[in-house]
């Protein structure tokens, strides 16, 4: 008997089990569509962006954001994890995948402890502090309130450090939305600015207002901002993704177990009333002898 | 007389306004200027300041944008700016806190502070409290 109650246990805790999954699969998918949405609203004004960035890039000739450095040395890696678990391969896939573009592109700078990171979400943190990479800045609990300001002031800190000399090359490292089931691990270099080839310029009729190399001062801020900006969007909308594709096969595997559960319990209970019935005939077949 | 040209507000949180006006008036970093019907083709970066838009009929919208740039050519005016509010979408109250905290930051300056982003910040919270109050 201590047996059926057992089991009868086990399925109301995966019972209890599977309401979580299926309320956490819920939330996600919610808020994967309000994340959806904010990745298309920012989509005019990146693209506008990235218009006139390219048209103005031949005027960039020497400017400090542009130009290469030859010694490469001091390099600042920027990797947007999310805050939360439970969202699958998500974190460990792109860390891995950073971990080993680390140790393909900047393995020199990370043996000689000039390979610095910042890391956006708690799990980023928790991974690389643990691997005894040195993180320099942490941003926990950006993902609660996710606002343009301080996407922007992560990359407004990285670019004063980056033009004082501090570092000479800045890369960000982020989970791109593919679609629900799957993301793209990316890693991009922020600065430098790589410069695009196109033979796409202004006509000499436009008025430049102040001119061309002023107006690049302001447009630059404005397009490093936006890069993580997109960085951020698309790693929340992944992350979502992600949690409610996770959630989703828990859900189903609850479901699975939970049936395997109910016939072990039909089949014990099935035993157990045989096993009375025939200790009663048995015990009438006494009575009649 | 009423010729009017397309105008678009563009912002990361996605596009403020969308409409055909008849003017439009900006910030420019180098003074304000206004775009009519056939401007020349232009490239201007703007400061933080007010954005005052005329709709056919004489309708004001007044907008505060943070700074950012403007296209102007064939007749569509594109504004990029970082931030950009409606004059009835701007919450005042928090506006208020954002100046007096610039101002504090400002008069109580401690070691390390970046005079030059306190001193824009406290620019975008005036501005914004302007347009708020029209």
């Amino acid at each position: 008997m201590a047996n059926l109650r057992e089991i009868r246990n086990r399925i109301a805790t995966v019972k209890s089990t599977q309401q979580i999954t299926k309320a956490m699969k819920m939330v996600a998918a919610a808020r994967l569509k309000k994340a959806q949405d904010r990745v298309v609203a920012t989509r005019p004004y990146a693209g506008k962006l990235r218009d006139v960035m390219a048209k103005l890039a031949p005027s960039a000739e020497g400017h400090p954001m542009f130009a290469a450095r030859p010694d490469s040395g001091n390099v600042l890696l920027i990797v947007v994890g999310s805050d939360r678990g439970l969202c699958g391969g998500f974190n460990s896939n792109l860390f891995r995948y950073t971990e080993e573009m680390i140790r393909a592109r900047f393995a020199d700078a990370k043996a000689a402890g000039t390979l610095h990171l910042v890391t956006v979400g708690r799990k980023a943190t928790d991974h690389f502090r643990r691997r005894g990479y040195t993180v320099v800045r942490s941003h926990a609990g950006f993902f609660d309130k996710i606002r343009f300001e301080s996407a922007a002031a992560v990359m407004r800190t990285a670019a004063d450090e980056f033009l004082s000399g501090r570092y000479d090359a800045v890369f960000l490292a982020y989970n791109e939305f593919k679609s629900v089931m799957s993301q793209n691990r990316m890693m991009e270099q922020v600065l430098p600015i790589p410069t695009a080839q196109t033979e796409d310029t202004y006509p000499a009729d436009y008025l430049f207002e102040p001119d061309a190399k002023g107006l690049l001062e302001t447009i630059l801020p404005l397009h490093l901002n936006t890069q993580i900006w997109r960085a951020v969007l698309e790693s929340n909308a992944g992350e979502q993704g992600a949690r409610m594709a996770a959630m989703d096969s828990a859900t189903e595997n609850a479901a699975e177990i939970m049936r395997a559960l109910q016939l072990t319990y039909n089949q014990a209970r099935q035993a157990a009333i045989t096993t009375e019935i025939s200790e009663i005939v048995s015990g009438a077949e006494a009575l009649k002898a | 007389m009423s010729k009017s040209f397309d105008v678009q507000i563009l912002t990361p949180d996605g596009p403020t306004y969308k409409g055909s006006v008849e003017s439009v008036r900006l910030p420019g970093s180098e003074g304000q200027f206004e775009v009519l019907f056939n401007h020349a083709r232009l490239m201007a970066s703007l400061a933080a300041g007010p954005v005052v838009i005329t709709e056919p009929g004489g309708h004001k919208v007044h907008l505060a944008v943070s700074g950012g740039f403007a296209e102007v050519g064939g007749n569509q005016v594109t504004v990029l700016a970082e931030s950009a509010e409606t004059a009835a979408a701007i919450d005042l109250a928090r506006a208020e806190a954002a100046r007096d905290r610039a101002k504090h930051r400002l008069s109580h300056r401690e070691p390390g502070l970046d005079v030059v982003r306190a001193e824009a910040a406290l620019n975008r919270a005036i501005n914004r409290i302007r347009v708020a109050r029209g």
